[in-house]
């Protein structure tokens, strides 16, 4: 896990949405974070997908419900700042075996090892 | 790559044009009346039409309106002028808008519509057409033409009469036209009348059905079509993209309120599991709540019959209250476990039940449960016997009691006499004898009286209910026992004082009264051994009081010539009297007759076969226990043995079964129903439990079961099988709802098995790691490969509870990347309802959607404040999210 960043959104007003997805809350047991993120929304180059919200403002998100902290954001004013913990992106297709999977226990001796 | 494609297909039809669309004019005749009419399909939206297709157009206006009202966007304001520059600006406002669109105009100019020239009016509507009416239609990437084509040649296949090749003589016959009603809409005409005979005819239905039922408007005309050669291609083409849009319009909505419905159905349907879990939760901890303080509650109202009750209590718990709340308590995990699943494979977030009624409260509330229950029987038991001890022990006290109180009658007033002072010397001599007798017999009983102090002091210390009646009388004994002490030492002293004075002795008195006084006693003392209470709880301790029995028996010829030698003694007095003619006189040496003697001497001899019987009555009853234990023992060890073997099957299923799931699945409920099938015996062993704790047995060397194990395991044995199916459904339920193939799911369970080391059916994240690699996981071992693997992490155990479960497993090796039901396609087929609007009203949903489907949407659907609102517009779009748990900002 890499360290925690502080990012900034801004929006020109205050009917504009912040362009991003929220998922999670205490409420799901889940770690608040970014779902989706819009393309040209003042959320776009802040946040990706996969981010985990530390804290929103100055609050700390960690026992906030999905609609305390849905709340919190969208009464932000124009703008918003959130702590957030980068997972560079959520993409662990690259990570996944091509075509059918195999059980070939040697493999992983190596991680059995290093450990 | 798909905008190349397009302008690939567009050039091609541009060059087409060029080739021959100039040429025929019969051709242009079609056309006009087609594209006309395919105009005014599109214009009455707006409320206008057009009549002449080379006039109408020329000042642009109605041009822009047709591309708004077929675009849905807006165009730049038109000029209002009506000078020749007016128009031409407006024309060239709607080229431009068509050229924005990505379509190149090569040879069409503004000028030229403006001065009305039909060729490239035509050519123009065209170009529209195309862009807007067919360019959507794609069919596997193949081009427009191509890919409307491919749509008609599908849609008429299984007609046989009927083959689609192009755009002209196909459709001559007008059979396409009716065989693609017919397919989408089958109640609107009789296909198989009609015949290719007669086209005009077929042509003539097709127009009417879509004018009337497809709000399609006629664009050809059959007698044109039957009559040109070949007809007008781009005329057909532009009248069949008509059929297209009005029935993949249809097929969208229908295939969209289908989606919608799959997944509001698999909300309601978890909403369901969640409430009944709920209600099933609350009712089980309202019971632990009210049943544990009685477990708890370890006092009884120190009484035999009051503490049976409770035991009986206890059993009908035990039997009749528990098992079924077990079973509540099986099936409460197993529904959370399969909500779990399914929540998993819809994508939604998981369940947290309500404060309090977690998984794990109700693993806490029923631990707390069974540890008050713990030892609550074992406690009744030693209780009971305790107290049976307690009234054995008290009736003893009873009967010492007894026989020292009649002993007493009448001592105090004989010791208080002074008949010493105005009797006769041999009477005085006498009286000394007599109460130096009673004293050695005062002394005799000193035990006695400790005995019974002893055992008040017992029954005091053992808490008997009733000790307040045994101190009194315990209390009154030993203080007569003073008073008698004290009467007889002043008594000592008077007689002590007269002996000088006063002194003769009857020496036939006196040899009787030296034998009848330890006879007698000895008598007292066999009728109290022989009258002698027991608790005893073998066989063997049985054996040893009849022993001791047989030892007393055998001294009884010595006891029977003594009470001889006495009686002896007292005839010879009668018969020395009677020889003397004399009244004999009373025995001064003792208070004891004859007579007493004789009566005592019968008495005990009657109570001898009387103590036999007791005997052998008490060796038959434990006989009889004995027997009850073997047969307790017998069938225990037999029940004791099954289960084991069975709880022994079921610690080795779980993961490392081999074969199918449903041949596992098998397997397991074949022992379920062998089970179900063995619980008579575990009936016929509570039945012959009841009998042995009714005989008061209360240890059993034979076998190493008791029921209360037995009762652990056969239950445990129950429950673990319940468990077991249920994972293994769930497993089915994930395969199948996943569509892995066996081949798949038994790489997943090798591989998973083998890092389960200790067979929890749970991996450790190194284990998981190491099988993530094992099945061709690309996961490196440097820091990167760190990074990755905690991803995987977050994924698999989002509650970082520090462990994989072959569920989390399976789920995660199955996840697909694409299509899987997401808060994004519901929405989309919300969109499509919504006719592309971003609300929809309640109006609609109650026309596209099911009535259930379509209320539950409107309660929860919130009010759309977008601000191109209408009254009623709802917010189907964070409706959406909120399926998944997810919202947007």
């Amino acid at each position: 896990m890499s360290m925690p960043v502080v990012v900034s959104l801004h929006r020109n007003n205050i009917q504009e949405s912040w362009g991003f997805r929220l998922s999670g809350g205490r409420d799901y047991r889940q770690v608040l974070s970014v779902k989706k993120v819009q393309p040209q929304s003042p959320a776009s180059h802040c946040l990706s997908p996969g981010d985990s919200i530390l804290s929103i403002g100055n609050t700390n998100a960690h026992n906030l419900t999905h609609m305390q902290a849905h709340q919190l954001i969208k009464s932000a004013g124009n703008m918003l700042q959130l702590t957030v913990e980068k997972c560079g992106g959520q993409d662990i297709d690259r990570l996944r075996p091509k075509g059918p999977v195999k059980f070939s226990p040697w493999k992983s001796n190596q991680v059995l090892n290093s450990y | 790559m798909a905008s190349d494609e397009y302008f690939d297909g567009y050039m091609e039809e541009e060059e087409e044009w060029d080739r021959e669309g100039l040429l025929d004019p019969a051709w242009e005749i079609q056309q006009k009346k087609t594209f006309t009419a395919w105009c005014n399909s599109h214009l009455r939206k707006a409320g206008t039409s057009i009549e002449n297709i080379e006039e109408d157009f020329r000042n642009g206006l109605k041009l822009m309106l047709l591309l708004e009202v077929i675009s849905g966007e807006q165009l730049p304001k038109p000029d209002r002028g009506k000078m020749r520059f007016h128009k031409i600006a407006n024309v060239n406002k709607a080229l431009d808008y068509i050229a924005s669109k990505g379509v190149k105009l090569v040879s069409i100019g503004a000028e030229e519509i403006v001065d009305g020239n039909i060729k490239m009016t035509l050519g123009m509507i065209w170009t529209i057409i195309l862009r807007f009416a067919i360019q959507d239609i794609t069919v596997e990437e193949l081009t427009a033409k191509e890919g409307l084509l491919l749509w008609c040649q599908r849609k008429t296949a299984p007609y046989k009469n009927v083959n689609v090749q192009n755009f002209h003589l196909s459709w001559k016959d007008g059979l396409a036209f009716c065989a693609l009603i017919h397919r989408h809409r089958p109640e609107l005409l009789d296909y198989y009348k009609l015949s290719r005979e007669n086209p005009l005819e077929n042509l003539n239905t097709a127009f009417d059905i879509a004018e009337k039922y497809l709000d399609i408007p006629r664009m050809l005309d059959p007698e044109d079509m039957v009559n040109s050669a070949k007809p007008d291609e781009r005329s057909v083409m532009a009248y069949v993209s008509s059929y297209y849009h009005a029935f993949s319009g249809a097929q969208q909505a229908e295939t969209a309120a289908n989606r919608i419905c799959k997944v509001l159905k698999i909300n309601q349907e978890n909403e369901r599991l969640m409430e009944e879990y709920e209600r099933l939760a609350s009712d089980l901890l309202a019971w632990i709540k009210k049943t544990k303080p009685w477990l708890e509650n370890r006092i009884t109202d120190n009484t035999l019959p009051g503490t049976q009750h409770k035991l009986e209590e206890f059993r009908d718990y035990r039997r009749k209250h528990k098992p079924p709340k077990l079973e509540d308590k099986a099936r409460l995990e197993n529904s959370f476990n399969t909500l779990q699943t399914r929540l998993r494979l819809s994508n939604r977030p998981a369940y947290i039940p309500t404060e309090g009624k977690l998984v794990s409260d109700i693993a806490d509330a029923w631990k707390g449960l069974e540890s008050a229950e713990k030892g609550f029987e074992e406690w009744l038991l030693s209780e009971l016997q305790r107290l049976e001890r307690l009234d054995h022990l008290a009736q003893k006290f009873r009967h010492k009691c007894e026989i020292h109180e009649e002993w007493a009658v009448g001592k105090e007033e004989m010791l208080e006499s002074r008949d010493y002072k105005k009797c006769r010397l041999n009477e005085l001599k006498a009286m000394k004898k007599k109460h130096e007798a009673f004293e050695s017999d005062l002394a005799a009983h000193q035990d006695r009286v400790e005995q019974i102090a002893a055992i008040a002091q017992e029954l005091n210390a053992l808490d008997y209910h009733d000790v307040a009646t045994v101190n009194t009388r315990c209390q009154k004994i030993c203080d007569q026992w003073d008073r008698l002490g004290q009467s007889t030492q002043k008594r000592r002293e008077g007689l002590d004082e007269a002996e000088r004075i006063l002194e003769r002795i009857d020496q036939l008195h006196l040899e009787f009264a030296k034998r009848a006084a330890p006879f007698n006693n000895w008598m007292d003392g066999a009728k109290e051994d022989l009258m002698d209470m027991f608790i005893v709880h073998t066989t063997e301790e049985v054996q040893g009081l009849i022993s001791a029995h047989d030892t007393f028996k055998s001294t009884l010829g010595e006891a029977d010539k003594e009470y001889n030698t006495i009686i002896t003694l007292v005839q010879d007095v009668a018969r020395l009297a009677q020889q003397y003619n004399m009244t004999p006189p009373d025995n001064p040496y003792t208070t004891l007759h004859a007579q007493d003697i004789a009566n005592k001497w019968g008495e005990v001899k009657q109570l001898i076969p009387r103590r036999d019987q007791t005997l052998q009555q008490e060796m038959l009853r434990q006989q009889k226990n004995e027997t009850l234990r073997r047969q307790f023992a017998n069938k225990a060890n037999s029940v004791g043995e099954w289960i084991e073997k069975r709880l022994d099957f079921v610690a080795a299923i779980g993961v490392h079964m081999k074969g199918s799931l449903e041949d596992q699945l098998n397997e397991i409920q074949h022992t379920e129903k062998e089970c179900q099938g063995f619980r008579p015996h575990m009936d016929e062993l509570e039945r012959i439990n009841q009998e042995v704790q009714e005989s008061m047995i209360f240890e059993n060397r034979y076998t190493q079961y008791t029921m209360e194990t037995l009762r652990v395991g056969w239950e445990q044995l129950l429950t673990a099988l319940a468990r077991n199916i249920n994972e293994l459904e769930n497993q089915i339920l994930t395969r199948d709802s996943k569509g892995i193939s066996a081949q798949q799911m038994n790489e997943f369970k090798m591989s998973f098995s083998h890092f389960d080391k200790n067979k929890t059916s749970r991996l450790e994240p190194k284990e998981f790691k190491a099988c993530l690699v094992s099945l061709g996981y690309n996961i490196r071992d440097d820091k990167q490969g760190e990074a990755d693997f905690q991803r995987i992490m977050a994924i698999v155990d989002p509650n970082r509870s520090g462990f994989i479960t072959f569920e989390a497993f399976i789920d995660f090796m199955t996840r697909e990347t694409a299509d899987t039901d997401t808060a994004e396609q519901v929405m989309q087929s919300f969109k499509i309802l919504a006719g592309d609007k971003p609300y929809i009203t309640a109006q609609i949903l109650r026309q596209e959607l099911p009535p259930d489907q379509a209320e539950y949407c409107i309660q929860r659907m919130a009010p759309y404040s977008g601000r191109d609102a209408v009254p009623g517009a709802l917010d189907y779009m964070s409706f959406s999210t909120a399926l998944y748990g997810e919202s947007d900002l």
